[in-house]
């Protein structure tokens, strides 16, 4: 980690955790517009990735300490809204601005004139959308193009993920945005903007998961049954070992895609995502397993990082969408070989656009 | 436990070109592919890769090799690996043997076997399981006693890959006994296998490769100077490897011939969407287990010892093997005739030997036990 990464780490892990630690859990992992005040105020919302010293280490380690407290607060969300509108060059209005990208669905342009487009359509799924003045999201043209628009959400009908975090559904209609909230040809693409929120909510689950190892292992070690701590069963170490395992591989695929070059970028975010998909589960279906029955009661925190974590293997593509992905862009007829492909950098699995388009 | 990205460098990357262009060569030349240490031995291969000065290659220039770093090891392994390259007559000494020489061996021990090590002119096997000791390693019964100049061995040990071929089986014995605390009183001998009272009779795999042997020590006289490092340290050396052991690439690769194969067959046709996505998934976790695979070896050249990570990745790497063989077979489809040739026949040998995979070198179950009681320890120290 960046020193800049592990300072921003430690200071959101102190501030949640002091909160977490007078409050209780569940007044970190639900909405708490008083800590996002505070929040904001550190600058946590509005970490601007134009800064030369910020990058992706940065946002993911900011993610990470989010996971690790379950965090019901949409840091990522307005980071990720933030390199957008920047990739783009929109300039945001101030207030809370989120992305609308976690589903491939995107809006219709109806209209367009010199003043800027008109556009119609829903949003499913847009995190925190309730609480949002500023909607990120992509318009399709006529002509098959995109547009990045920045738009006031007017008419949001709730959702939920399986945590309860929101996640909204924004009707558009027949909006007119204005010239300066509009990009009409954004080097960012959808996909690309989809992986990067991808790797965030990889980066955030790696936190989650380091969580639940400590809890995991620590009840494994002071539970006891039949006159013995349940950790010195091999049945229960077994579990404890393949929660430990699911986080480390979760945490090692973020930040090889943090250290990936500019040019495979999206291709070991994909695969990040993919391995958070394959992991996530068994991470979870261990740890409830050591913990019995009260592990699956809302009177334990264990679900605050459970429940996130079977949201966040869907949210920004499922793992089935992404290795779709990875097998349609690198089994390609000009294969250098399969193993060749799988270790960049190569030149020929570079040519197949599997990189950044704007600067991560 | 973290494993800390750190991708190959400018000088990483063009050995990694050498290398590929090496077996390119070799391939074009008529080398048989096999299943990552399941291939069968090829010593003259073995020469061939020592000549490019890629066998030993961490020993230290102070040692008569090249001293190169565990990374640039790595990067040769993994293309070896991945080309299903028939590594094993070198194997033991490279991956084992080699860094208990530097680490424990007398100068004598140095100066004879390093040089040898690199020039491809001898090799190594383990003498470490026994019909009665297999995870429990600290159980062993082979015994040396006393005699006039060294020591008598008697005992005997399994699973001793290639010493049907090997010159010499590092052998972990008692030399005094127990008294209640198993893990003293074991040394480790450097035993000549062409020694008068040493016998080598083959196990035979499933697949019928000759791989394996016991090997009985009847009365084997072993001289002073080939007892490796000090009398009784032998468990502390035999663990202390451990990070090199169990890390490699050759924990997660031994499938990769197969897949690569099914790729070749494949890049060129109309590709089903739910064959792309089989395959996306499993391309996935091999990108991931390579990043952690390759930490490793970053870890290992800062002079850290890495074992409980090497454990966890030996572990994930070896189910994962295990479970890309299932998926093959379904990408695949059909029967398996072991003697088919090309991908299929690859595919049988995979599925007949998988099963080895979760086992050598320290079962999946005993790997999850070291892991495990590594997690408690430092969750006390926290605390």
């Amino acid at each position: 980690m960046s020193d800049l990464a592990q300072e921003l780490y430690d200071a959101l892990d102190d501030i949640v955790g002091a909160r977490s630690a007078r409050d209780g859990y569940d007044a970190v992992a639900s909405w708490n517009p008083e800590l996002w005040a505070v929040l904001d105020e550190q600058g946590y919302a509005s970490i601007d990735p134009a800064e030369p010293e910020v990058g992706l280490a940065e946002f993911c380690a900011v993610a990470t300490a989010a996971g690790t407290h379950a965090l019901a607060l949409p840091i990522v969300e307005a980071g990720l809204a933030a390199w957008m509108a920047a990739s783009a060059g929109i300039k945001l209005p101030a207030g809370l601005a989120v992305p609308a990208v976690s589903t491939d669905e995107v809006l219709t342009v109806v209209g367009q004139d010199d003043d800027g487009l008109v556009v119609d359509g829903a949003l499913r799924r847009v995190p925190w959308g309730r609480h949002a003045e500023i909607v990120l999201a992509f318009a399709r043209h006529d002509d098959g193009t995109s547009s990045l628009v920045a738009l006031e959400p007017q008419q949001v009908t709730q959702g939920s993920n399986l945590a309860g975090e929101p996640r909204d559904t924004v009707h558009v209609a027949r909006q007119r945005i204005t010239a300066g909230q509009v990009c009409t040809d954004p080097a960012l693409g959808r996909r690309e903007a989809r992986a990067r929120g991808a790797l965030l909510r990889a980066a955030a689950a790696a936190g989650a998961m380091e969580s639940v190892v400590d809890l995991v292992v620590e009840y494994a070690g002071q539970r006891h049954q039949f006159g013995q701590p349940i950790g010195s069963f091999q049945a229960i170490q077994q579990h404890v070992v393949t929660v430990a395992q699911a986080a480390a591989a979760t945490r090692a695929a973020v930040e090889a895609t943090v250290m990936a070059a500019p040019e495979h970028r999206v291709m070991t975010a994909a695969a990040a995502k993919v391995t958070l998909g394959i992991q996530a589960g068994r991470h979870a279906r261990s740890a409830h397993q050591v913990f019995g029955a009260i592990g699956a009661t809302e009177e334990h925190r264990l679900h605050l990082f459970t429940r996130r974590l079977w949201s966040w293997q869907d949210e920004y593509g499922t793992q089935h969408e992404w290795a779709h992905y990875l097998g349609d862009r690198l089994v390609f007829p000009e294969a250098p070989g399969l193993w060749e492909v799988l270790t960049p950098p190569h030149p020929l699995v570079a040519s197949r656009g599997v990189g950044e388009s704007v600067p991560w | 436990m973290r494993f800390t990205a750190e991708p190959l460098t400018p000088a990483e990357l063009q050995l990694r070109d050498e290398v590929r262009e090496f077996m390119a060569q070799e391939r074009a030349n008529g080398l048989s592919v096999g299943l990552g240490i399941n291939a069968e031995a090829d010593m003259d291969f073995s020469r061939r890769v020592a000549a490019r000065g890629w066998v030993g290659m961490t020993i230290p220039k102070e040692h008569g090799g090249p001293g190169r770093t565990a990374v640039e090891r790595f990067v040769v392994v993994e293309e070896m690996l991945a080309a299903g390259a028939p590594i094993s007559a070198h194997w033991v000494g490279d991956r084992q043997t080699a860094q208990m020489f530097v680490r424990f061996g007398s100068e004598q021990h140095q100066r004879e076997f390093l040089p040898r090590i690199v020039a491809g002119d001898v090799w190594f096997c383990l003498g470490m399981s026994e019909p009665d000791s297999g995870s429990d390693l600290a159980s062993v019964r082979t015994r040396a006693t006393r005699t006039e100049g060294g020591w008598l061995l008697n005992g005997q040990k399994v699973w001793t890959s290639g010493a049907q071929y090997c010159d010499y089986v590092i052998t972990l014995c008692r030399t005094s006994p127990a008294e209640g605390r198993k893990h003293i009183g074991l040394s480790q001998l450097i035993v000549d296998l062409r020694a008068e009272g040493v016998t080598v009779s083959p196990i035979k795999l499933l697949n019928g490769f000759h791989h394996f042997n016991e090997v009985h020590f009847d009365n084997v006289f072993v001289p002073d100077s080939m007892v490796l490092g000090n009398e009784g340290d032998g468990w502390h050396q035999v663990t202390s490897e451990l990070a090199h052991e169990r890390s490699g690439p050759d924990r997660f690769l031994s499938v990769m011939p197969v897949l690569a194969r099914l790729f070749e067959q494949l890049r060129t046709e109309e590709v089903p969407a739910d064959v792309r996505t089989s395959l996306g998934r499993t391309f996935a976790t091999y990108m991931t287990l390579r990043s952690m695979s390759l930490s490793i070896a970053r870890a290992l050249d800062r002079g850290e010892t890495p074992a409980v990570e090497a454990a966890l990745v030996k572990d994930l790497g070896t189910q994962f093997e295990q479970e890309a063989i299932e998926q093959l077979r379904t990408l695949v489809g059909g029967e398996l005739d072991p003697g088919a040739p090309g991908l299929e026949g690859l595919l049988a040998d995979a599925v007949i030997t998988a099963p080895t995979f979760t086992l050598r070198g320290g079962t999946n179950e005993v790997l999850r036990t070291v892991v495990w009681k590594s997690l408690l320890r430092t969750r006390k120290e926290s605390a």
